[in-house]
Order: C-alpha cells, then structure tokens, then sequence
C-alpha cells in the first residue's frame, strides 16, 4: 500500500506544521494550567505532606487541616493500643491574631503547635533539627520565608499574637499554607496562646507514626471501626493531603474555573487545528478527485485525512512535551508553583490527541463534496 | 462491437436565471479497439459528454451502458466500483500527488484494486514501462517535464488494464512532439489492450492518429467520420450550416 497519508505529511510538512503546531500549543496550555494549579493547591496540603505521620486522627468529616475541631484526650489512647503504632504526637492547631509593626495593622494567622523534639513527626519535612530546638524557647515562632514581607518583619522580629509576645526565631521554606499565613511553633506556646483555660488542652489532631513495615490502610481500617464511637476519624497520610487539595480545588470554584478553561483551550484548539487541517487537504482536493475519479471510495480517502489528523496530533503531543519540559525547568528556577502529575499529563496528552482527531473529522469536510466531474472543463 | 452506448442523453446547466442546454438529447455507440477523438469549439458541450459517458456526471435524461449495464441507475459505490475495475481517466491537469514519485502515483489506485503489493508493483512498472518512463519510475512530479507528467497519468489510468480510458485535453498543456507521444500512447491503448478510448480536444492535429473523429457543436453532433473517410453508420445527416 502507498502509504499516501504519511509521505503527503513528510513532503508538504509545511502546510501541516500550523496544525500540528495548534495541537501542541493547546496541549502545552492545558499541561501547564494543570501543573499550575496542581502547584497551587498542593499547598492546601501542605501540614500534611511536609510532615512524616502515617496516619491522621482529627474530628469526623474533617475535610481539611484548617476545619480542625477538638478531638477527645482519649483519641490518643486509643491510637496508642493499636499494636503497629510506635509513636503518637499532638498537633494543636488554632486560629491567630497577629500584630507585628503598627503601620501593618493586624493579620490573620494559622498557629500550628507542634511537638519541637528531634524525633517529631509534624513538620519534620521542612524544619531543621536546629530549627526545631529554637522552637523550646517560650515564645518562638517560625514563618515561611515567602510571608515574612507580609507580617512586615525580619528573623528575630518581635510582635504580640493572641496578646502574647513572640518572636520570629527561624524562617523556613515550604510552610506555605493556603489562604493564610501560617506559624509555626511549639505546642506549649501554641497552649499560652488560647485565651479560655478549659480549652487549652484541646489538641485538633494527632499524629501516628507506624512500625516499618506496616500497612496504613490496614491500620486506618482497625481504628477506623474504634473511631466510629469515640467521635474521632482516621485517614492515612496519603488520604488527607488528597482531601485537602481536592476539597480546595473544588470548594473555591477553581476546579470548575480550572474545567471551563480547559474546555475553552479545547474549543480554540480544534478551531485552529481544523482550520489549518482543512486547508491542508483542500490544496489537494484536485488529486483526490482524481483518485475518487479512478473509483478510490471517498470513505478510504477519509481514511487518509484521518491518518494525516492522527499523525499531526502524535507531532504535536511530542513537540508540546518538548516545549512543556522546557518551560517547566524554567518554571521550577523562578519558583512558580507547578506540579506535575503523570496522570494529568497522560490526560492532556489523550486531550490533544482529541483535538486532532475531531479536527480530522471536520477537515474531512474538504472532499464531503468531492465532484471528480469538476475536473473535465 | 459497441461497447459504450449513449441514448438520447441531455444535460443543461442553470446559471442564475440563465439555463444552458449543454447537451441536446444525443445518442452515441463507441467499439472497442478504437480511439475515438471528440472535437468541437469550447462551449460545444463535449466535456460534459466525457463526463456522462464516463460515469462522473448523471444526465438529467437518457441513459449510457457500458458493458451492458446502465451506469446511471447504480448507486454512487456501485458506480465507484466499476469506475475502480474498468475504467481509466487521463485529465488536463495532471493531477499527480506532489509527494509521490513516479512509480507510486501508478501504484495508488491498483492499492484500492486489492492486488498483492507484488502485482501492484509488477503493473505498475510494466505500465511505466509502456509509455517510455521506466527510467524515471523514482522521480517526483516537481522533477518530471509536463510531456513526462502527462505520461505518469496515462500510465497510472492504464495500470489497470481498463476496458474504458477518457482523456480531457490530454495534450493542451504540451508542445507538439509531447502531444503526438500522447496520442500514441493513447491509440496505443485501444490497438494493444482493445480499451475504448474516448478523448476530447480543441486540437485538431490529433486527428491523423484517430480511428474515429466526432464533430460537435452546440450541444449536437456535427460530424461523425470513420477514419477511412466514410462517415459513421450512426452520424446525423449533414446539417445545414448559416
């Protein structure tokens, strides 16, 4: 078989590059306005994926770390009994009122008291071990180096939070919460800091570390069913930073903002692509009447333009990866917030792939009314 | 034997409010073995003519039988399909694929014939072969002169051995020496194969190597003379001209 479709492609390569250039042009939008908000939201999760427990107990249908609510004292007993626990810590998590320099009146903070020992799971991932001693000074608090412009102070800092002084010991990188700013520091400061006395022992949540080894979706299932009638839940490391992001993503409406631009790319990008395809074909119409002329079905010369769609879809799936890795390296220099996902990019990459399939079918449209009799004059 | 019969087929065109009657109820039987030459002014309707008998237009009355099956009462596949096994078209444009050398523009329409690759290349070749071009079986279009062009078409339309082969103007876009290697090639067809071959043209040079020469005009027929000078058993009496 003459491979018709292919070597059209490979010698009039130019009248197809505008096509094969939409397709990968909406695919590097679509990979990069994912990774952007992957990024973005990844963030929500940070409590959890920057710190080192295996399991989460919190209040019942907690969705995410900032709608923590006390838990019972006794939740701790019970994660303690379970025989694959071989650590549990407190994680006390309240809200802040921060007042640094005058003139930058007061911010809303996330306090999150956490267990400063060097073995302590909260946080592990972004506090050194030297960082986590300063946290035993009374008062001693750690910020994201990104927020200190916003709480308008240096390291060593002073300022009042909740009507208690504090000072700012350490700035740390990948504290970054989503929503607020979030301080970091121990879990006796962050009990000083809660002004009702009855409250001050109410911890939002509680860490476990397990045994090497052990399953955490066994373990989640054996105190899952404790759980159920002592008013607390349990969700592995992995489930709670997926929760955060997706109850993120969705309930600030940029999940959907996020799926009407992907469908605004995909609408562009098969106008474009189509447009271009469809002149490709037309300048050969005269030859594909000539084949229509000579009995070649028109369904086999769709065949062919469906071919050429398909070929100009896979260039341009590779070319949008080219250009994706390349800006994503640059991207990662300048410290934007981009995740990938192999997942989300396989997903753009079938997208695209989309795009130049339906723009094949619409191209088609290019000999729809072929007329080899048009060829005699 | 009469291979291609045309009965009283008309054919008129609607221009805004201007309707064109192309082809005034004409009647035609074409043999095989024989290179029929069409001729007449542009406008005279024999291009329409071509297209009808060759199974690309539908008359809008009359009837054309090849091979003694009615061509326009099949559907457009039905038709399709005996265009693919029987007939052979050569057009003024040459109409070859830019990105195709030689060999393959032969090969293409057998592919859709369902040959085994090694028949569609052996035809292919042998056809190339046939009409001088063998050497230049690895060349593309932008390579060939327009005389090598017209050359590649009529072997790709003769590949397959078609018992029908129509030719539009076939050597309009070439010098004389390309034209008359055309036209022999074309005769060649209908003495060697024993095709019908039907070609229309304004050049009256080509009709030295024709069996039959039709005449047209304003949609009728002129004239109609066998090559040994005698006229058509089918053709008209002379009409009366102004």
């Amino acid at each position: 078989m003459v491979a018709l479709a292919r070597k059209t492609l490979v010698y009039e390569w130019r009248k197809f590059l505008p096509a094969a250039l939409a397709v990968a042009f909406s695919g590097l939008l679509l990979l990069m306005m994912t990774a952007l908000m992957f990024g973005i939201f990844s963030s929500a999760g940070v409590y959890v994926s920057r710190s080192a427990g295996d399991i989460w107990a919190g209040y019942p249908g907690t969705q995410t770390v900032e709608l923590g609510r006390p838990v019972p004292r006794d939740t701790e007993i019970w994660l303690r009994m379970d025989p694959d626990v071989v650590q549990v810590e407190p994680f006390q998590w309240i809200d802040g009122d921060w007042r640094g320099p005058v003139e930058r009146g007061s911010v809303s903070v996330f306090v999150s008291g956490i267990d400063p020992a060097p073995g302590g799971l909260m946080f592990s991932h972004a506090l050194s071990l030297e960082q986590r001693a300063r946290l035993s000074e009374p008062g001693a608090v750690i910020v994201d180096e990104a927020d200190l412009p916003k709480l308008g102070l240096a390291i060593g800092g002073d300022a009042t939070l909740n009507g208690k002084h504090v000072r700012i010991v350490a700035a740390a990188t990948g504290l970054r919460a989503l929503g607020g700013v979030n301080i970091v520091t121990s879990i006796a400061t962050a009990r000083s800091l809660v002004a009702d006395p009855a409250e001050r022992d109410n911890v939002a949540y509680y860490l476990a570390r397990l045994a090497p080894g052990a399953d955490p979706e066994v373990v989640r299932e054996r105190l899952a069913a404790i759980a159920a009638s002592h008013r607390f839940a349990v969700w592995t490391h992995d489930e709670f930073a997926y929760n955060a992001a997706t109850y993120w993503m969705f309930e600030t409406g940029a999940g959907l903002g996020f799926l009407f631009l992907a469908g605004v790319v995909l609408i562009v990008g098969v106008v474009i692509t189509s447009q271009t395809l469809f002149a490709a074909v037309a300048s050969s119409v005269r030859e594909y009447a000539m084949l229509n002329a000579l009995g070649a079905g028109v369904a086999a010369l769709r065949r062919v333009i469906l071919e050429q769609a398909f070929w100009v879809g896979t260039i341009g799936v590779v070319i949008g990866s080219l250009f994706s890795v390349s800006l994503a390296a640059i991207a990662h220099g300048q410290d934007v917030p981009i995740a990938f996902d192999y997942i989300a990019a396989l997903a753009c990459a079938a997208l695209v792939m989309a795009i130049a399939l339906i723009s094949g079918l619409l191209a088609v449209g290019a000999i729809n009314h072929l007329e080899p009799a048009n060829l005699l004059r | 034997m009469a291979a291609l019969v045309a009965e009283s087929i008309t054919k008129s065109y609607t221009t805004g409010k201007v309707e064109a009657h192309v082809l005034q109820g004409m009647s035609l039987s074409l043999s095989d073995r024989e290179l029929t030459l069409v001729l007449g002014p542009s406008g005279s309707g024999k291009s329409t003519l071509l297209a009808i008998l060759s199974g690309l237009l539908k008359p809008d009355s009359g009837s054309v039988s090849a091979l003694g099956e009615d061509l326009w009462k099949k559907s457009r596949a039905d038709l399709e399909k005996f265009r693919l096994e029987h007939t052979g078209f050569v057009f003024q444009g040459f109409n070859l694929f830019p990105a195709l050398t030689a060999l393959e523009q032969v090969m293409l329409p057998l592919d859709y014939l369902g040959l085994p690759p090694h028949a569609v290349r052996n035809q292919a070749l042998a056809s190339l072969e046939e009409v001088g071009l063998a050497s230049r079986a690895h060349l593309r279009p932008i390579e060939l002169s327009g005389g090598e062009k017209q050359r590649i078409a009529i072997a790709r339309a003769l590949a397959k051995k078609p018992q029908f082969l129509f030719a539009d103007e076939p050597t309009s876009a070439l010098d004389s020496v390309n034209g008359k290697n055309v036209i022999d090639a074309l005769h060649r067809v209908a003495r060697v194969y024993g095709a019908t071959v039907v070609c229309v043209s304004h050049d009256s040079r080509l009709a030295a190597d024709s069996d039959r020469i039709i005449t047209m005009q304003d949609g009728r027929i002129l004239s109609d003379i066998v090559q040994n000078g005698a006229a058509h058993p089918d053709s008209p009496p002379p009409l009366e001209t102004h």
